[in-house]
């Protein structure tokens, strides 16, 4: 219920064909009668009626409708006709000013495309993306999303890759024979670089009859041995207190940093793990967790290190909708007014002692 | 025959109704058309006249459904028991069923309209059921959830308990059995960026459905081959947008325009109605904007009850029948800004500020908007 601060304009930027970076502009005003979505191509009105497509198809995937305003989109530089990368660019700027989807970063670079909007599928290359963000060189700061197959491409590219648009906010893609979902932890690493970090679990079904051992049906690559056997240990373990997904999916887990020291992120992991397999309430926004266990098996959470500066992390990054989970043993570190500076920005916070609906 | 009840492809068992008119009441139906006066009422049933001498028998115990509060969570339900309220204030529920039901109101369809209004209503965030649920929450929820039941229906919640309905709903089988992202791509919409700007019309069945995998069965499934042809003839870019509820129902052509007009013309009084009957607190700055919404509901109540015809934009002049399925979809929307409507009436109930008074106010303003582009005789 609780909208976000109107932001006046937002740009987005994108990679075009020639290795050139353009800017997709929105900016929004009152209505007054005239279309939802404006596009302002100077010199190639077709384009401008393809962008106009594309967003509002992507709005369909959207929960609520707003016909009161008008948000106008423009591009610094045409792309040539066959260049359809600042489709993802145009759809995301246009969340973007209208505080649907606030990103992590200062600014962000997209590129990608679907023919399939209106379900929020994305579509791309992958490695054109990337063969043209290393010739463009990455700036420090600038968030960078494109579309892509995650497991076959280049891990460097896979981080930033995501296949629905669901997966901003972590939710599942309900049409694929894939079923992933993120959840977000505070990554804390002294001050100035901490950040919200995500999990990704993208599960299949197994053949009901195949006999699997729980743990070599999970995957996880780019991880060292060791964070690997913790991922299936945590993941194995939540998966026998639940009792009803076991042997029934085969699974990949990505991070979105690869080094991780710690295992603040297992809790984060689990309810990953629970909201793909469709057996956890689903927030409107993120989940963002920190905790960890020695008995997953029984649903325990266990308190983690950096409360202080977890707490200040999460307060800075939450959004509208997200749902902060956090060990029951923080409760008492919680400082007077926490909850209320998170549920003015929208979000809403539980200490959690076992895994559980409720 | 009822409309409910053939939509959702029922026909078998309202013939059983027909044969005996208290047939099925309390297993299959909520509530049957009865005449008036009354033979004998059947045991546990309750005569409600909703006009001069239209009476509806009404089972008068508690009933169950399950519903599933998120699509993406299909393993997860709530067992909901509901009941009429015999003793209690009985307008809304004689207003649902003047409104919506047609012969007979049937228990499934109940089940299914109570599923889509929690669904509309956590997404919207008038309710909220997250993650982990403390027991504050779930309280919370609990009572939003009566509000909303009684408020959009008239029913009185006797309880409700998340059921992991696991054995019976299988998410790994239902998604093995999922098209996949490519299969559902139909071959002549990959290519709407050849130079031209036209996207071809992409079928109703590639809409994105309201329930994810769980679609309730409708006309356009249960007989694809016999969907008229001019359903196609809309862009979908040119569909209104609000959101998919709306967009998904909106090719089900005149009788769905019909329903939702209907719909339309008596509850928007009621609805005014309900907001008049809210607790006011004096120097909360809730008043002018209040006004201002009975003010622009009233309108939207003329606008409904002067609307013209589907088919004709003056007497005698048939529209084209792309501006008569653009109206109909406009009028579908128009229909779920009033599911809206009820839902944020119900939490308004629990308390009333400026927040959920502006949510109000975007809805209005999309039931104005879809009204206004009902009534335009040109696309």
């Amino acid at each position: 219920m609780i909208t976000a601060p109107p932001a006046s304009s937002a740009d987005c930027s994108t990679i075009l064909a020639d290795g050139c970076i353009a800017t997709v502009t929105a900016t929004r005003r009152p209505r007054g009668n005239r279309a939802e979505v404006k596009c302002v191509v100077p010199g190639a009105p077709a384009l401008g009626e393809a962008m106009q497509a594309a967003v509002r198809l992507a709005r369909l995937t959207e929960a609520a409708y707003d016909s009161r305003e008008q948000v106008v989109l423009s591009i610094d530089r045409a792309p040539t006709a066959d260049d359809r990368n600042w489709e993802l660019a145009a759809v995301l700027a246009d969340r973007m000013v209208r505080g649907i989807w606030r990103p992590a970063a200062e600014q962000v670079c997209a590129a990608g495309w679907s023919d399939n909007w209106q379900l929020g599928e994305l579509a791309g290359d992958p490695s054109q993306a990337w063969r043209l963000l290393a010739r463009a060189g990455v700036q420090p700061g600038v968030l960078w999303l494109g579309a892509g197959p995650g497991d076959e491409a280049d891990a460097r590219w896979a981080v930033h890759a995501i296949r629905h648009l669901g997966e901003l906010t972590g939710h599942a893609h309900p049409r694929s024979g894939i079923s992933s979902a993120r959840a977000w932890f505070p990554l804390h690493s002294g001050g100035i670089n901490d950040t919200l970090s995500w999990v990704e679990v993208s599960i299949r079904p197994l053949p009901p009859d195949a006999q699997h051992d729980e743990e070599s049906t999970i995957a996880a690559p780019a991880l060292d041995l060791g964070m690997q056997q913790s991922v299936r240990q945590a993941l194995a373990g939540a998966r026998h207190f639940d009792g009803k997904g076991q042997g029934r999916w085969k699974t990949v887990v990505r991070f979105g940093h690869a080094r991780l020291h710690g295992e603040s992120w297992q809790f984060a992991l689990v309810m990953a793990d629970r909201l793909a397999r469709g057996r956890e309430f689903v927030p409107r926004g993120r989940v963002i967790a920190s905790g960890a266990s020695s008995a997953w098996h029984a649903g325990r959470i266990e308190s983690v290190e950096g409360v202080q500066p977890k707490l200040e992390l999460i307060l800075s990054q939450a959004g509208i909708g997200d749902r902060i989970l956090l060990p029951q043993a923080w409760s008492s570190d919680i400082p007077a007014g926490y909850r209320a500076g998170l549920k003015a920005k929208g979000a809403s916070l539980a200490c959690v002692e076992r895994l559980g609906w409720i | 025959m009822g409309l409910l009840a053939r939509m959702r492809g029922l026909a078998a068992r309202d013939q059983a109704v027909d044969r005996n008119p208290a047939g099925g009441l309390g297993t299959s139906a909520l509530a049957v058309r009865a005449p008036v006066p009354a033979t004998p009422l059947p045991p546990g049933a309750v005569l409600v006249e909703t006009a001069d001498g239209v009476g509806w028998l009404v089972h008068a115990s508690p009933l169950s459904c399950h519903v599933t509060p998120f699509a993406a969570a299909p393993e997860i339900g709530l067992r909901l028991d509901y009941c009429f309220d015999a003793s209690g204030e009985r307008h809304r529920f004689a207003l649902l069923l003047a409104a919506e039901a047609e012969r007979v109101l049937l228990v499934e369809s109940v089940g299914a309209a109570i599923q889509e209004a929690v669904q509309g209503a956590l997404q919207l965030g008038t309710l909220e059921l997250p993650p982990c649920t403390s027991d504050e929450e779930w309280h919370a929820f609990r009572a939003g959830l009566n509000e909303l039941v009684y408020t959009r229906f008239g029913l009185v919640v006797e309880d409700c308990l998340p059921v992991d309905l696991h054995p019976a709903v299988d998410f790994a089988a239902q998604l093995a059995a999922a098209p996949g992202p490519a299969a559902a791509v139909p071959p002549a919409a990959a290519s709407h960026m050849d130079g031209a700007s036209a996207i071809p019309p992409v079928p109703a069945d590639a809409l994105p459905s309201p329930a994810g995998a769980e679609r309730p069965a409708g006309p356009s499934d249960t007989a694809p081959g016999r969907r008229e042809p001019w359903l196609e003839w809309v862009r979908l870019a040119d569909m209104p947008l609000h959101g998919r509820r709306a967009a998904s129902t909106a090719t089900a052509g005149a009788a769905a325009d019909a329903a939702a007009l209907r719909r339309l013309f008596l509850e928007l009084p009621a609805l005014a109605a309900g907001l008049r009957a809210l607790q006011m607190r004096e120097g909360d700055g809730t008043f002018a904007p209040l006004q201002d919404i009975l003010r622009r509901l009233a309108l939207a109540a003329v606008h409904v009850s002067t609307m013209p015809s589907l088919a004709h934009s003056a007497p005698g002049q048939r529209l084209g029948k792309h501006t008569q399925q653009l109206r109909a979809a406009h009028a579908a929307a128009a229909q779920a800004a009033l599911d809206e409507s009820w839902a944020l009436l119900a939490a308004m109930r629990g308390g009333l500020d400026r927040v959920r008074l502006d949510e109000f106010d975007r809805v209005l303003s999309n039931l104005e908007y879809s009204l206004a582009q009902r009534r335009a005789t040109q696309p």
